[in-house]
């Protein structure tokens, strides 16, 4: 027995609608009881439903009144109170009879033909059940700068275990390389150490450093994840730290270096040495060739380093103590850490401040590692006995929840009119080593080329960003971190002429003004003018830009010029891309599920974004960002279970053939293939049904909008008016524009007759054809905005299945244009009336 | 009303005709799934998307599409291109299936013709998955079209529907070209044939595409030809699944084995199913090295009209019209679309699972037949004396009316319970009757019941069986105690041990001859001694090394009959043909005893069934000796039993 | 939408940010009045500039239509902008010569003796195959100006 609720919804409805006539002909069906009532969703109207569930043992409920999308969660919660939540369907004769139709009589018979299709398709509708996932109570951060390490304290302190996974060998990301922060000039370091030591402290979190995701696979809330962690080749649990091993004698003049060096490993002081040869008599005894030669009696010995592999022989036998250890390591690279600008040796840690403190060796450059020769030198000189032969090692970690916090990097602007070849065109991340007391030049500000303080400096903003070459978005920090820098370097030099070419200033944020006008008081000077090309006489530069206030082209000359050069998705945000199935935006940052109301919720259940991995800024976005996450993973992992409602798809395996069709469409990962069946993982599920348009056999079924369903619904319709476009209406936006005509009380042709889906790429081909051999006038397919569906990409895969169904109908001499989808966002409500007017006078 | 829900596998069908060789009655095993799938529509595979364009088709016109070819719409020549756009476009794949068509007109225009080009659908899938009514429009429309020409058609399923359903004057291109061009020139490639079932085992057209391969190419046959061939796995879009996917396979492997290049069929159907192997990843491997190709792009490829290999499509949809499709709305009337075709091949089956063995899909068609009649007898159709004999059980508890006589061989708390059924009952009683005495012989501890008609005969013929007699039956054999049933009929064998009506019974039920197979029998007769399996002891129950191992022991002699096991003839009594169609019956009969005849003296079998209608076929001329097989052991054994 | 809107919105000018980068990088500009910028906003914001002299002065090298972060097509632009200025006769008169040129020779800047002369000398022939050698040829590229009305247009009103 189908219980049918009509609703007055005051005179919204009854007043543009005759309720007797309705009652009158659904009288007519059989197995069938109407009830009207003036507001349905009041208690008494709820009470209703329930009194009638109760005493007709109603089987199924039809409620007609307003848009599910209104007051669909009570009907629900009322129903389900009685019998399965999803044993009813809702006939919207508010939004789309009522209020969209003029004349009453249409209004009516519109209203007629959706009630007997919601009849009819509730005809199909299965009992839906719940299931429960257990949940794995670890989480997985992936990268360890500020977001990353903030989103795993904030976790961790919430009780659950958390792996920090970052691929450098030391945690703080970025934001260790800066000098200070804007806009409260505070060091950067200082703010950050506290945060580095609790994370590395934590009993909650291990951090595991140099190492790589590789892999994903499971599912939300038990996910599988394989890491590769990179030897240091320095025991981790011995080396104290204490730098013994890369002690250096070497002093740079600039901060630049001209290559990689092999430096001397000992200096002999002439002034000790009596020429009594021991040294090279011991060095030629242990090493074959040796390192130390005396060509005559008496003389001081010649020492090649090339030779030399740090047996330290020599400094411990010579008598007159004339031999000192100036580089215990000889090999000499620019720093990784320093972005190219000072060096460190082939055994080292990035930073002097790094967490954790422990040394490290680079195999490509390490003498004994990559095979140079039988180097003893660290070996030999550590207290510890740390530096080993490591090999790499692989796990697999299982965690219920991942956060990625895999950051950005500057774009390489090599080989633009930016000029960036020319060593005194740093990058704004240069400078801030340049500047930062722990950095190359120990906070002096040199130029690269020759180490000179630099007389003029000139800042290039939106160097690649906003522009169509490049990165089109706005990097949004970068008017702040160059008028922070430029400030400082003014603070330290009032004599130094600072420029900043701009095209826009964009400082919203606490404070910000004020830091600007601060700025322009110490005397920086702004041009507005975007720069066209940076040109070079040597190791003076000249930068074209326009004043654009005074129409005036100008030729700038500066010592220095930094690029704010735009900010892009760091390697391992790509990477980790490619590795799970994360959903990237245009910019190629990984795009929210949603920018506004889920910003650090992913397309995947369960796994989460912080940080500039989502897009470029600034540092307490990121800590928000952070604690977001943290809130977020702790509602999800709360349980033991996850219990999800089961209205997602169903593979039914007697029928399914494996072919994987399902698993290539799906966004969201959710089909297991991994056992002997295939299996759809529920909580992962996001029910956008795509998979059913494709699978051959027809084994996987959307639960609550299966094709039966849906068909019956079109098959009531029609019954009731074969005078009709069938308008297919995705729930998140084509829907809602609807309702919002509705609501609006713009009037449409009632021969638009919508019928809901999930997304508008869960109708098939059939789905479209059917209705025609049903005679009705038209289909119409109403989709989110390209870019925009809620499923990521639903309505493009549509888009080729109308094309290809608009030829079949050309083909049947019917003509495509029959057919249209119409892309239409949540707000449009007048680009609905459009569309649907639009296909009433094609059809 | 219908009562009878979709028949699991009644999709499965191709109507591939594989088992007409085998139906002991000769039956069109097709028509009958075709009504069935009109009665209870199935969902074609593919969310029925085929299956639906021809629904459309059937309201609509067809517009021309094959590309760069000459036609002259006044030809008395006319040539019917079929789907292939439709299969194109709806596939999602980068395919040409519409190349077939345009290689036939082109090799037309070469030989100087300028057909008449008809485009529609002959409704094939939908006349043969159940949509009958929307065919009926279709055929009304395209008969009009196909007035007055002479029809040149190239694929098999066009053909049959277009010979066969409409009756029209109908050539396949292959007997056209042979025809009309009998010299074609050879292309150094090497070929194989899949011969459709539309165009062979429906149409006998088994030469006329051989002919031009042999012609034009290398041509080597494959293992499984002609009558034989395999089923390609397709029909009517209704079953994608595991079976039809290795069907496929299984037929690549045997044109690969072939040695050929390139496997040409003459079905766009068979066609678009053996190349989907190319499209999927379900398929391991690498893809094999063969080209699937239509004989008439093969033909066309020959004469230099036309290049298989081209990767340009062959049609061109252009917008011709805009008709709105009226809506078919004709209700379902299961009535409309019967015949007594149908009729006459639901209720000559003898449900002896034959068909079955020969079936690609191992499908149970005797399942289908049941409940189709039991579909047609709620509607009014069925045999009277079916009807009657059910009456007689209500009326009497037996199928034969009669009184029900003394029976001994009573016991308290016996082992088993002893059900002997209504033929060993009334009508083969001296054998029931030397059963009971061979039991006793071997000491078992029997008690035989008061039993009426099991009533597994009515869901065979689409009546329902009485619920109160099954409840009479178990309340009596509860009431001896014993601890197991013991059937000497097979079909109430299966009945208690199937049927639902007896599923409160709770005990074990066994057959005579799993009892009589664990016992050790001496050899007994010299005599050349043939067994014939039951179909409801062999293909039904499985029971086929019971037997042998008695008769082994008993008979030195035992030889097997040409056809038997798994593929043992029928004896004709089954599924109520003896009493509807006696003649028939006994016909099938007598082609077994003739069979055992040719074999060996003496005929064993273990059911009344069956030795009741062997007994009744054989010839007098024929000395072959029949008894049961229990029977056969009493009698010999009178003077030499010994048991264990 | 009047034409010179339209030849604006055809440039992609609506996208323009005023950053100054084709001015920055404009060669011309250097030496003149031409600010390109300046020049096409003043178009979009609907100020006819086809009687400013410094439309005259870009050399069409496209520099800053590359370095355009925003694609505007500002070349183009200038060269719509100066169609405009062609058919209400504001143009630079020094290009009638070349005008006359083109329709008397076929070639805009025909060939001068001392031209000639270097060809010689490098082992050319004195003249190359072109308009003016083939007077048939000459006709019918007169024909096509004639049809065009270019003469008219160019001749009519010059300033």
């Amino acid at each position: 027995m189908i219980g049918v609720f009509l609703c007055d919804c005051g005179t919204n409805i009854a007043g543009n609608m005759d309720m007797e006539y309705l009652k009158k002909e659904l009288a007519k069906e059989d197995n069938l009881i109407v009830h009207e009532s003036i507001f349905l969703c009041s208690q008494l109207g709820q009470d209703l439903i329930k009194e009638t569930i109760e005493k007709e043992k109603l089987d199924r409920v039809v409620i007609c009144s307003c848009s599910p999308k209104h007051h669909g969660d009570i009907f629900k919660e009322c129903i389900g109170e009685k019998m399965n939540p999803y044993l009813w369907e809702m006939a919207n004769i508010r939004e789309q009879c009522s209020w969209a139709t003029e004349n009453k009589e249409e209004a009516t018979q519109k209203a007629l033909a959706l009630i007997k299709g919601a009849i009819e398709a509730s005809r199909t509708l299965q009992e839906i059940g719940q299931a429960k996932v257990p949940v794995i109570k670890d989480v997985m951060v992936i990268g360890g700068g500020i977001a990353g390490m903030h989103a795993a304290l904030e976790v961790a302190d919430k009780g659950f275990h958390v792996h920090l996974v970052e691929q450098n060998p030391n945690i703080g990301g970025n934001m260790c390389k800066l000098d200070r922060t804007f806009p409260t000039d505070d060091c950067s370091m200082c703010t950050i150490s506290p945060i580095l030591n609790e994370t590395a402290m934590h009993k909650n979190i291990d951090i595991l450093t140099m190492t790589d995701v590789e892999d994903v696979s499971g599912h939300p809330g038990e996910y599988i994840v394989t890491v590769r962690s990179r030897p240091r080749y320095v025991d981790f649990t011995t080396c104290t730290g204490c730098g013994d091993c890369a002690k250096t004698d070497l002093v740079m003049e600039k901060p630049k270096l001209d290559g990689p060096l092999w430096l001397d490993r000992i200096k002999i002081h002439e002034d000790l040495c009596n020429g009594c040869g021991a040294c090279a008599k011991l060095c030629a005894k242990q090493n074959d060739p040796p390192a130390l030669t005396q060509k005559e009696k008496d003389a001081i010995p010649e020492y090649d380093t090339h030779k030399c592999v740090g047996c330290w022989v020599c400094v411990e036998k010579c008598p007159k103590k004339a031999i000192e250890i100036t580089n215990v390591c000889p090999i000499v690279v620019p720093s990784e850490f320093n972005l190219g600008l000072g060096f460190r040796k082939a055994i080292y840690v990035p930073d002097s401040q790094a967490v954790p403190l422990k040394y490290l060796r680079d195999p490509e450059t390490c003498l004994q590692l990559n095979g140079t020769m039988d180097c003893q030198g660290c070996t030999t000189v550590c207290k510890a006995k740390a530096p080993c032969q490591d090999t790499e090692e692989v796990r697999q970690l299982k965690v219920g929840a991942i956060v990625v916090a895999t950051g950005y990097e500057q774009y390489d602007l090599s080989g633009t009119e930016y000029n960036l070849e020319h060593p005194n065109v740093i990058t704004g991340l240069e400078l801030e080593r340049l500047i930062s007391p722990s950095g190359p030049t120990l906070g002096e500000l040199k130029r690269p080329s020759d180490g000179k303080i630099p007389q003029t400096v000139v800042f290039i903003q939106c160097a690649g960003s906003r522009d169509r070459r490049y990165a089109e978005y706005c990097s949004k920090i970068c008017c702040m971190y160059a008028t922070k820098n430029a400030r400082l370097i003014k603070a330290d030099h009032p004599e130094i002429d600072v420029t900043i070419c701009y095209i826009d200033l964009r400082a919203a944020g606490r404070g910000y003004e004020e830091y600007f006008d601060q700025a322009r008081e110490m005397g920086i000077r702004y041009i507005r003018g975007n720069v066209s090309e940076v040109l070079a006489d040597g190791d003076q530069l000249l930068v074209r830009t326009e004043n654009t206030l005074l129409n005036e082209p100008l030729l700038l000359e500066a010592d220095l010029v930094v690029l704010s050069t735009a900010l892009v998705p760091s390697q391992g945000t790509k990477h980790l891309i490619e590795t799970i199935p994360l959903v990237p935006g245009k910019d190629g940052f990984i795009a929210p599920v949603h920018v506004k109301i889920a910003p650090v919720d992913t397309a995947t259940t369960g796994i989460f974004i912080a940080g500039t991995a989502e897009a470029p800024k600034p540092i307490q976005e990121c800590i928000t960002d952070a604690g977001a996450v943290a809130s977020r993973v702790a509602t999800f992992l709360k349980d033991d279970q996850i219990t999800v409602d089961l209205v997602t798809s169903h593979i039914n395996p007697d029928i399914c053939i494996k072919c994987g069709e399902c698993n290539e469409i799906c966004n969201y990962d959710a089909i297991d293939t991994e056992g002997d069946i295939y299996e759809v993982v529920d909580v992962a599920c996001h029910a956008c049904g795509m998979c059913t348009t494709v699978c051959p056999t027809n084994a996987i079924e959307l639960r609550y909008f299966s094709d039966i369903q849906l068909e019956k619904a079109v098959d009531g319709i029609l019954e009731k008016d074969r005078d009709s476009v069938i308008a297919y209406c995705c729930s998140q936006c084509g829907y809602n524009a609807a309702d919002l005509a509705g609501t609006a009380k713009m009037r449409y042709s009632p021969e638009v007759k919508i019928v809901r889906v999930p997304c508008s790429g869960r109708v098939t081909i059939p789905q479209m054809l059917y209705p025609f051999t049903k005679g009705a006038k038209g289909v119409m397919i109403g989709a989110c905005l390209e870019g925009q569906c809620h499923y990521i990409d639903g309505n493009i895969k549509e888009k080729e299945k109308v094309a290809l169904a608009k030829q079949i109908l050309d083909l049947m001499g019917i003509g495509g244009e029959k057919l249209e989808l119409f892309n239409i966002s949540s707000a449009e409500g007048a680009k609905f009336v459009e569309s649907a007017e639009k296909m009433v006078s094609r059809c | 009303m219908l009562t009878c829900e979709v028949t699991e596998g009644v999709a499965d069908c191709t109507s591939c005709k594989l088992c007409f060789s085998t139906c002991p009655s000769e039956l069109k095993l097709e028509e009958i799934v075709r009504y069935r799938r009109y009665l209870h529509e199935p969902k074609g595979s593919h969310r029925d998307l085929f299956r639906l364009a021809g629904k459309l088709a059937a309201q609509t016109e067809i517009a021309g599409w094959i590309k760069d070819v000459k036609t002259n719409p006044d030809s008395e020549i006319a040539y019917f291109p079929g789907c292939g756009p439709v299969f194109d476009v709806l596939l999602m794949r980068d395919t040409n299936y519409s190349g077939a068509a345009q290689a036939a007109v082109k090799v037309m225009n070469k030989l100087g013709i300028e057909p008449a080009v008809i485009y529609g659908c002959c409704g094939h899938d939908l006349y043969y998955s159940g949509g009958l009514d929307e065919f009926e429009a279709i055929k009304e429309k395209i008969e009009k079209k196909l007035e007055g020409k002479k029809i040149v058609v190239g694929c098999a399923e066009c053909y049959q529907m277009l010979k066969n359903v409409y009756g029209a004057d109908v050539q396949h291109f292959s007997e056209f070209l042979q025809e009309k061009c009998p010299d074609l020139p050879s292309l150094n490639v090497k070929t194989t044939f899949h011969d459709p079932c539309r165009l062979g085992r429906y149409n006998q057209v088994y030469d006329p595409p051989r002919s031009i391969l042999e012609k034009t190419s290398q041509f080597n046959e494959m293992e499984h030809a002609k009558e034989d061939a395999q089923c390609c796995g397709v029909s009517s879009w209704l079953n994608c699944n595991k079976e039809s996917r290795g069907l496929r396979e299984e037929r690549i492997r045997e044109a690969l084995k072939t040695g050929a290049d390139i496997l040409v069929t003459s079905c766009t159907k068979c066609g678009i199913h053996l190349d989907c192997i190319f499209h999927e990843k379900t398929y391991e491997g690498d893809p094999p090295n063969l080209q699937i190709m239509d004989l008439q792009e093969l033909a066309g490829y020959a004469l230099g009209v036309y290049d298989p290999n081209s990767t340009e499509k062959s049609f061109v949809i252009e917008k011709t019209g805009s008709m709105r499709p009226p809506g078919f709305d004709v209700p379902r009337d299961p009535e409309r679309h019967f015949t007594d075709e149908i009729f006459e091949n639901t209720f000559q089956c003898t449900l002896c699972k034959t068909c079955t063995e020969r079936c690609p899909y191992d499908m149970e068609m005797y399942k289908i037949v049941k409940e189709t009649r039991k579909d047609l007898v709620n509607l009014g159709h069925f045999i009277e004396g079916h009807q009657v004999m059910r009456d007689t059980v209500v009326q009497s508890g037996n199928i034969y009316g009669e009184e029900r006589p003394q029976i001994g061989y009573k016991k308290k708390n016996p082992e088993y319970a002893v059900f002997v059924g209504c033929v060993g009952t009334y009508r083969e009683q001296e054998t029931a009757e030397k059963i009971m005495k061979l039991l006793n012989e071997l000491g078992v501890s029997f008690s035989r019941i008061d039993e009426v008609c099991c009533g597994g005969v009515f869901p065979d013929v689409g009546f329902e069986a009485s619920k109160e007699h099954a409840q009479q039956n178990i309340e009596a054999i509860k009431k001896t105690g014993a601890k197991k049933l013991l059937c000497t009929c097979p079909k109430c064998y299966r009945t208690f041990k199937d049927d639902p009506r007896y599923k409160d019974l709770g005990m074990d039920v066994i057959h005579i001859i799993e009892l009589l197979s664990e016992v050790d029998f001496k050899p007994l007769t010299d005599k050349k001694i043939t067994y014939h399996d039951p179909c409801d002891l062999g293909r039904h129950s499985g029971i086929y090394d019971a037997p042998r191992k008695i008769l082994k022991s008993i008979a030195p002699n035992f030889v097997e009959m040409p056809r038997n096991r798994e593929l043992a003839a029928c004896c004709g009594a089954g599924g109520g043909v003896r009493g509807a169609y006696g003649v028939k019956s006994v016909q099938i009969a007598r082609d077994r005893v003739s069979e055992a005849d040719e074999t060996a003296d003496i005929l064993l079998t273990e059911c009344f069934s069956c030795l009741h209608n062997f007994k009744n076929a054989k010839k007098r001329k024929q000395d072959l000796e029949i008894y049961s097989l229990s029977e056969f052991i009493y009698d010999n054994m009178v003077d030499t039993h010994e048991s264990s | 939408m009047n034409p010179v809107e339209k030849a604006a919105r055809d440039s992609n000018v609506e996208k323009c940010v005023q950053c100054g980068k084709c001015t920055a990088g404009c060669p011309s500009g250097r030496q003149s009045r031409l600010r390109t910028r300046t020049l096409v906003q003043m178009a979009y914001q609907g100020q006819d500039v086809t009687g400013l002299p410094e439309l005259w002065d870009c050399t069409t090298c496209y520099n800053c239509a590359e370095r355009c972060p925003k694609g505007v097509n500002t070349v183009d632009a200038i060269i719509l902008l100066r169609n405009l200025a062609v058919q209400k006769g504001n143009f630079p008169r020094i290009h009638l010569s070349a005008i006359e040129n083109l329709y008397n020779t076929g070639n805009g800047f025909p060939l001068s003796p001392e031209v000639a002369q270097i060809r010689a000398i490098i082992g050319l022939k004195k003249e190359p195959y072109d308009v003016s050698t083939a007077p048939e040829e000459l006709e019918k590229v007169k024909k096509i100006l004639d049809i065009t009305g270019f003469l008219e247009l160019v001749r009519g009103g010059t300033t």
